[in-house]
């Protein structure tokens, strides 16, 4: 294997980008350049090897990848390309990935411009202390306007683009020059072979035959197998029984050193010890501070998940089990809903997150779900003057009970054409925002930053965006910080009984708006039944809404001869599957459907 | 002997009604001519297979489609042809459906000459605004000249085909058109209630709010008065939709309810024989190259899995008015169980040996139908 790597020849970067600009195919046409892979090695977008994360084109774990590159200079460079989480929803996790670079390619599309992650990104990478070159990519394409994006560049971000390397990564553009200016301006990098051992973590993953697999980057001295190491949150030890780099293809090494960014596998049984941004230090010579920077990451976003068939409840346990393996980030307890059955309440870091979760639970377990919708974690104040984490609305204390609401908000950041300005500053407006800044970016495209309330956004807020912009306008957040909020709980009832599933926490004034749009629309969903059934949103005891679905009292087929018997026995069989699959509360049947209509009234 | 009744597919219309959709074209098209040819050869095909020796033919039903807008001797060919190529009965049922404006006084004649002993005239309504909404292209007075006529050229069994709960109908119209039909004394009727089908010119005015339907309350109290009137004039219910006078309930759809054995041929027709289900392809020039390639257009093809060919003897042996006989159910605890559950809710109830829908049932027939899925 090859030894003795010289600290200086290092280069650590990555490549940050809105989604869709290109990142993960200029990933694999460095990796090609530099023969790390053939070109029939390139699965197309090497990087993201989950079926999902390609299917959505986005990364959702991070990796590094270790290139060899032989520069124009004749010195032979080794360069670690760390992928990055490209969501929102990750926010945490890019950060620890740049906290492991020295530089990062910034892409940006020629024929889009500057987009909502291309600064949050950004940003994320000027406050890691990058050097950051600019690459306008997608020049090939006849809309592209590299002038004008090198502009947005320099004064939507500041950065001096005068450099910016004009690429197309689908057509191999412009990869040398890329590769030679990561040898030229990003620095190698800095610490002490000789000074305890710190390594950042940047990701881990659980793998059925290794245990935890940690990828590190070793940010002062340098580890061996059989190194005893500490993980310094936890104060836990373990043996290195193994480590290495990936080619991408894993690769066993002797030694990790100062610089370098590689796999450890010490036997550890659960990657919830193995905490993204923590730091692996030696036993016999600890660091004497961990690296700055590491924080517990808590879900934000909750939901209940419940198989349709309710005896499918321990094949959810086991797959959510099996799910938290790689993902630690991510958490569920048992809960009971009278219309759902047994089920659990989850929590995420964000929609996506959810929205990933779910389809994996779906696609790769093969369960039939339905998820109640999404809400966040309110703090509420009852009279004994304790502070309670709701993260379920059946969960609210007795309105007699409750003293005062908060709620998480968020910064928002939406770039749009300016043609669709009224549209998202209405649309903002509904989701109760405040706007905090408002900027031209040129002549047609705008810059807006809100601050809102996370639980607006989490139902339907970016869907509604996309809708309203037709697409073009872009989206990020932070979480903010909670803030008072005038909040009450709104109940549905059908023939008298709550049905706990679709309670829903909203602001006070759209209290009677949002009840008599999700009754409306309860009318439409619930099929009619043998005898009426009231459906009522009420607020406490007080009914503020209501609608009825009249008794069937004729279901018949009027002819049916020939070949109409073939088509009805079909039919009738397809609609009995239907009611097998539709959830019972009281003697109401109510379609699976009916748990999502809490997403769908808004607006 | 076995028996098997046949059915014959004409897809061709004048036009396409508001509410139909079925597959017909218009019978201009340059298929006609050819699609006769396919069946013919379809026939043949079925003719020449042993099993059929051992069967008798009751019933022959020409259905569409408007078989009638073909030419009488085109007609009785087919007819001659059947009975030259298959055991038809000296007294078969032989039914042709027909639409008012396709029939006068010859070619009524020429028909019954040709043997064809049951019309079945689709009427739809008595009231000339109702004809233009449901796009008939006949009037009221042409379907009762068309009714005189074949009563002349001397048929002795008509069936008239009735449509309620339409566009807009109160039920003052709907008693109105009972009595005319009623007034013309035909052996048969059918009433049907109007549902909208997928792909319809209705649907589409239904989706664009420009159809005001009857109110679900004034469709059951249509279905009810059409009951007792016929009831009244001395017509017996035997299914759902239809009523006879005593001895003209019609033979071959019977078949339908009972499952017994039929064989379907053209367009889209479909056959349980010989313990298999088939149904032919729904597109005309599929089913005229298959023919002519000498293939048969069948697209679906099943043997019939004896459970499930005893819930269909249940489900559509119940739109009898007799009911199904109790053994039907009483070795399957499952059908039993589900039985004593319908019972319960009113739609079901035991008479002597049988099982019939009560008449809630009636209104009901599809959920007691998936009651036993």
């Amino acid at each position: 294997m090859e030894t003795g790597i010289q600290q200086n020849n290092i280069r650590n970067f990555s490549i940050v980008a809105h989604i869709d600009h290109g990142k993960s195919t200029l990933a694999d046409r460095l990796l090609e350049f530099s023969g790390a892979v053939t070109t029939r090695e390139s699965k197309d977008q090497l990087l993201d090897d989950m079926d999902l994360e390609r299917e959505r084109g986005i990364t959702i774990k991070a990796h590094a990848v270790r290139i060899t590159y032989q520069a124009e200079n004749g010195t032979r460079y080794t360069f670690h390309l760390i992928d990055t989480p490209g969501h929102v929803d990750f926010s945490y996790e890019v950060s620890r990935s740049l906290a492991a670079c020295e530089g990062a390619l910034l892409v940006v599309d020629a024929s889009q411009g500057v987009e909502a992650q291309t600064i949050a990104n950004a940003y994320l990478a000027i406050d890691a202390g990058l050097e950051i070159i600019p690459i306008i990519n997608k020049i090939d394409l006849p809309s592209a306007d590299v002038e004008n994006t090198r502009e947005q560049i320099e004064e939507i971000l500041g950065l001096d683009a005068s450099q910016a390397i004009p690429t197309s990564a689908k057509e191999g553009i412009g990869i040398r020059e890329i590769l030679e200016a990561i040898v030229k301006h990003v620095p190698p990098p800095s610490g002490d072979c000789n000074e305890p051992l710190q390594g950042l973590i940047i990701d881990s993953w659980f793998d059925n035959y290794q245990g935890a697999v940690i990828l590190v980057k070793i940010v002062n001295g340098h580890l061996e197998k059989g190194t005893h190491i500490r993980l310094m949150s936890t104060q836990k030890n373990h043996e290195v029984l193994s480590l290495g780099v990936f080619c991408p293809k894993p690769t066993v090494l002797d030694r990790l050193s100062v610089g370098e960014v590689g796999y450890i596998i010490a036997g550890i049984r659960d990657v919830g010890d193995t905490k993204i941004g923590d730091t692996v230090t030696e036993v016999k010579r600890p660091a004497l501070s961990p690296i700055p920077g590491y924080k517990e990451v808590k879900p934000m976003v909750f939901c209940g998940l419940y198989t349709i068939d309710t005896d499918r409840f321990e094949d959810l346990r086991d797959a959510l089990e099996k799910l938290r393996l790689n993902d630690s980030s991510f958490q569920f307890e048992p809960e009971t809903s009278l219309a759902l059955g047994f089920g659990f309440r989850c929590g995420f870091l964000g929609l996506l997150h959810m929205e990933i979760i779910k389809e994996r639970l779906e696609r790769e377990y093969r369960l039939s779900l339905i998820g109640t919708a999404p809400t966040v974690v309110y703090h509420v104040t009852t009279v004994k003057g304790e502070v309670q984490k709701i993260d379920n609305p059946a969960q609210l204390p007795p309105v007699g009970q409750i003293v005062s609401f908060q709620e998480p908000f968020i910064k928002g950041v939406i770039i749009s054409r300016s043609d669709f300005l009224g549209a998202i500053l209405k649309l903002c407006q509904d989701r109760r925002g405040t706007q905090v800044d408002l900027k031209y970016l040129d002549a047609q495209r705008v810059m807006l930053t809100y601050e809102l309330p996370l639980n607006e956004v989490v139902l339907d807020f970016y869907d509604r965006l996309k809708s309203v912009s037709k697409g073009y306008a872009s989206f990020d957040y932070e979480v903010t910080g909670y803030q008072d909020a005038d909040l009450v709980k709104v109940d549905l009832m059908l023939n008298g009984e709550v049905v706990d599933a679709l309670s829903f926490i909203t602001d006070r004034k759209k209290s009677y708006l949002r009840a008599r749009q999700l009754a409306e629309k309860m009318k439409t969903i619930i099929p009619r039944q043998m005898f009426e059934v009231a459906i009522q949103a009420a607020i406490g005891a007080k009914i503020i809404a209501r609608e009825t679905v009249t008794a069937l009292k004729k279901n018949v087929t009027a002819k049916c001869y020939g070949g109409d018997i073939t088509r009805k026995r079909k039919l009738w069989e397809k609609q009995k599957e239907g009611k097998k699959r539709m959830k019972q509360v009281g003697r109401v049947e109510i379609p699976q459907e009916a748990f999502l209509a809490v997403l769908k009234v808004q607006e | 002997m076995k028996s098997v009744g046949l059915y014959i597919d004409f897809p061709f219309c004048i036009a396409r009604c508001a509410f139909c959709a079925f597959h017909v074209e218009g019978f201009r098209s340059r298929w006609a001519t050819q699609y006769i040819d396919a069946l013919y050869k379809e026939i043949e095909h079925y003719a020449a297979l042993s099993t059929l020796a051992d069967y008798t033919i009751p019933s022959l039903y020409f259905g569409g489609g408007t078989p009638s807008l073909y030419a009488p001797e085109v007609l009785n060919d087919l007819i001659s042809h059947c009975q030259t190529l298959f055991n038809v009965s000296h007294n078969a049922e032989i039914t042709l459906e027909a639409h008012p404006a396709t029939l006068n006084p010859e070619n009524l004649s020429q028909l019954f000459k040709g043997g064809v002993n049951r019309l079945s005239i689709g009427v739809q309504s008595f009231s000339d605004p109702y004809l233009t909404l449901l796009g008939r292209n006949h009037t009221a007075d042409q379907a009762k000249k068309a009714i005189h006529a074949a009563r002349a050229a001397g048929f002795e069994n008509i069936a008239i085909d009735l449509i309620f709960g339409l566009p807009e109908q109160n039920i003052h119209d709907w008693k109105n058109t009972l009595q005319e039909a009623i007034s013309l004394s035909p052996e048969h009727l059918a009433i049907y209630a109007l549902s909208i089908e997928q792909g319809t010119l209705f649907a589409r005015k239904e989706k664009e709010g420009l159809l005001t339907l009857p109110s679900e309350d004034t469709s059951i109290l249509c279905y009810n008065t059409g009951r007792s009137f016929l009831g009244a004039a001395g017509y017996e219910q035997y299914e759902i939709s239809n009523f006879a006078k005593p001895g003209y309930a019609c033979q071959h759809n019977r078949r339908y309810w009972d499952r017994a054995e039929t064989l379907g041929f053209g367009l889209a027709a479909h056959s349980c024989f010989n313990g298999e289900a088939r149904a032919n392809t729904e597109s005309i020039p599929d089913y005229i190259d298959a023919l002519a390639a000498g293939k048969l257009p069948v697209i679906q093809l099943e043997k019939c899995d004896p459970l499930k060919s005893q819930v269909d003897h249940i489900i559509f042996g119940l739109r009898k008015t007799e009911g199904i006989p109790l053994e039907l159910i009483t070795q399957t605890p499952f059908l039993e169980k589900t039985s004593q559950y319908l019972i319960q809710q009113g739609w079901l109830q035991q008479t002597g040996q049988h099982l019939q829908l009560t008449p809630t049932g009636m209104l009901m027939a599809d959920e007691v139908a998936m009651a036993y899925l």
